[in-house]
């Protein structure tokens, strides 16, 4: 396997008496990795901790091995483009300025600054928009700003917080093209993000924040697996449903069950599959009209670890 | 490195001429001038006028427009790169961070430059038009002479300003401290301890160089041993340089959020 493009090792950060995010280990390997988590999970923390904005109160963070809370670590973003969760507050600056700005603290000269400029703007559409001051741009536009700035040079190392946010429908797409492509590339992309289908857009390689902590890391698959051990939830529409759900409970297949006064069930198991076919057996006796196992899709399993977590 | 710090001066200065923060400054730096101004309009005599600059408008330079322009063109553009967070994307370069400040710095000691350029030279000139106190060149030696000192004031003062803008969140009571308390007040008392205070040195140069001996305001007291041009020089560039070094210490150090 190739070397880890980062790696935090025991990573804790205190506000105070508000713990930001704690011992976290993670290794980052070239790919596309969505950093998924609530608001307030830690997810912001971890990119600021990583390009040593803010520094650990425990632990460190290496990326392509420079330790980010020592002195040097600079150099490391000649291969790094990071776009901040903050809105970009060079309000009075035209685009092209900023983005020259920007550059030109790149070690670039200004042939190259120009040149890496207009390359930037053309992959985030907005060539056409170069000489508009930023604050005369909406959110999305300023979004999409922000990620030009991270893709000055064409770094190897991707880091945009939450980088949807305020994009229409067809910047969103753009930018997850984008995404996937620098992935594709064989380039790497931390993806942060706590809307769950845009980080299932552009990879199933997860790392799960929640309450500070590391929840669950690896591919989507392997995280179901982990769920497969804990109990689902299977919801059961019809009539005449109570014989199903009491030899459920009586062969140990349901863990819980619970009935709605509209006769359909709701049961808890960690035998789906016995379930299943249980109910298939019986179906004769009553009239299924509905079925719904709620694992059907990302959001259900991040609420089922976060559950789990507390 | 030159392309990082030029970019950053480019935009440091792009911030903060115009604007009405800037009109502002300036209206703070012509000022003491409007004495001048109100004189000639209402007929002192000609050698009163030149007293007017000598002993009220080179005084209230130093105390008056020297800390507030400082404080209003240093700290807010560095406290609202810090306060918004956007101090991150001129951190997250392959350059150190000092190379930002340095342009940051430099942009606004420029504009301070421009500010004190109208504070020295505009009630000059309108006393040199508008009576024969002196001779124009006596006007242009007098104004060259504060414009001098306060061309060091914008240095050292604003290398005090960019530490506390990169030191604190709170920069704006401490600068109000250090360069009004400190340095005015502590630098026009008698005292030993004078000595430790920027003013005393810009008090030294402009005796010097503007001949300027004593104050309307009564706050300007003789002094038997005033420090020599050299002496000032010296401590003003140093401290000039020890503020910027803490600066820059302080910048790889405090978090960004």
């Amino acid at each position: 396997m190739s070397a880890p493009v980062i790696r935090c090792d025991g990573l804790c950060r205190w506000y105070g008496e508000v713990q930001g995010l704690s011992g976290l280990s993670l290794t980052v390997h070239s790919g596309v990795v969505g950093l998924l988590g609530p608001n307030g999970s830690g997810k912001s923390t971890l990119m600021r901790l990583i390009t040593g904005l803010i520094q650990p109160s425990r632990g460190h963070v290496e990326v392509f091995g420079i330790r980010m809370d020592r002195p040097g670590r600079h150099e490391v973003f000649r291969r790094v483009g990071y776009a901040p969760g903050e809105d970009v507050h060079f309000e009075s600056e035209k685009a092209v300025d900023f983005l020259s700005t920007m550059a030109l603290l790149g070690g670039a000269s200004p042939a190259q600054a120009a040149a890496a400029v207009e390359k930037a703007l053309v992959q985030v559409t907005l060539l056409d928009r170069a000489d508009t001051k930023l604050s005369a741009m909406s959110k999305g536009m300023r979004q999409r700003i922000k990620l030009a700035q991270a893709l000055l040079f064409e770094p190897e190392l991707l880091l945009l917080d939450e980088p949807l946010n305020g994009m229409d429908p067809v910047s969103r797409r753009a930018t997850l093209d984008l995404v996937r492509a620098w992935g594709a590339a064989g380039r790497t992309v931390l993806f942060a993000s706590h809307v769950l289908h845009e980080v299932e857009a552009v990879t199933d390689h997860l790392v799960l924040l929640h309450r500070a902590r590391l929840l669950a890391e690896g591919k989507l698959a392997e995280i179901r697996e982990l769920v497969d051990t804990r109990p689902r939830r299977v919801r059961v529409d019809g009539t005449g449903l109570a014989p199903f759900a009491a030899k459920a409970l009586a062969d140990g297949v349901a863990t819980g069950v619970t009935a709605d006064g509209d006769g359909s069930v709701q049961l808890e198991t960690r035998r789906l599959p016995e379930l299943l076919a249980l109910l298939r057996d019986l179906g004769a006796g009553g009239s299924v009209t509905g079925l719904e196992v709620d694992d059907a899709d990302l959001e259900t399993l991040f609420a089922m670890l976060m559950e789990e977590s507390a | 490195m030159k392309h990082a710090v030029g970019a950053t001066f480019a935009w440091s200065l792009r911030r903060r001429v115009g604007g009405a923060r800037f009109l502002g400054a300036l209206a703070v730096s012509l000022l003491p001038g409007l004495n001048i101004v109100l004189n000639a309009a209402f007929g002192a005599n000609d050698r009163e006028q030149f007293d007017i600059y000598l002993r009220y408008v080179v005084p209230m330079c130093l105390y008056f427009v020297t800390p507030f322009v400082t404080m209003m063109t240093m700290l807010p553009a560095l406290g609202e790169l810090y306060d918004k967070g956007s101090i991150g994307y001129l951190y997250t370069r392959p350059s150190q961070r000092w190379v930002p400040l340095l342009g940051i710095y430099a942009g606004g000691v420029t504009v301070m430059l421009i500010l004190f350029a109208a504070a020295a030279f505009v009630p000059a000139a309108i006393g040199a038009l508008t009576t024969e106190a002196a001779t124009p060149l006596e006007w242009m030696r007098v104004a060259t002479g504060l414009f001098g000192a306060l061309a060091l004031a914008a240095i050292s003062y604003g290398a005090v300003c960019l530490f506390l803008g990169v030191w604190t969140k709170r920069a704006i009571m401490w600068a109000a401290g250090l360069l009004v308390f400190w340095g005015v007040v502590i630098g026009s008392v008698p005292g030993s301890l004078r000595a430790t205070s920027l003013h005393h040195y810009l008090f030294g140069l402009v005796r010097k160089w503007c001949g300027v001996t004593d104050a309307w305001t009564g706050m300007f007291p003789p002094v038997t041993n005033p420090p020599g041009v050299i002496v000032s020089l010296l401590v003003l560039l140093g401290s000039t340089a020890a503020f910027f070094l803490m600066a820059a210490r302080t910048a790889e150090r405090r978090d960004v959020h």
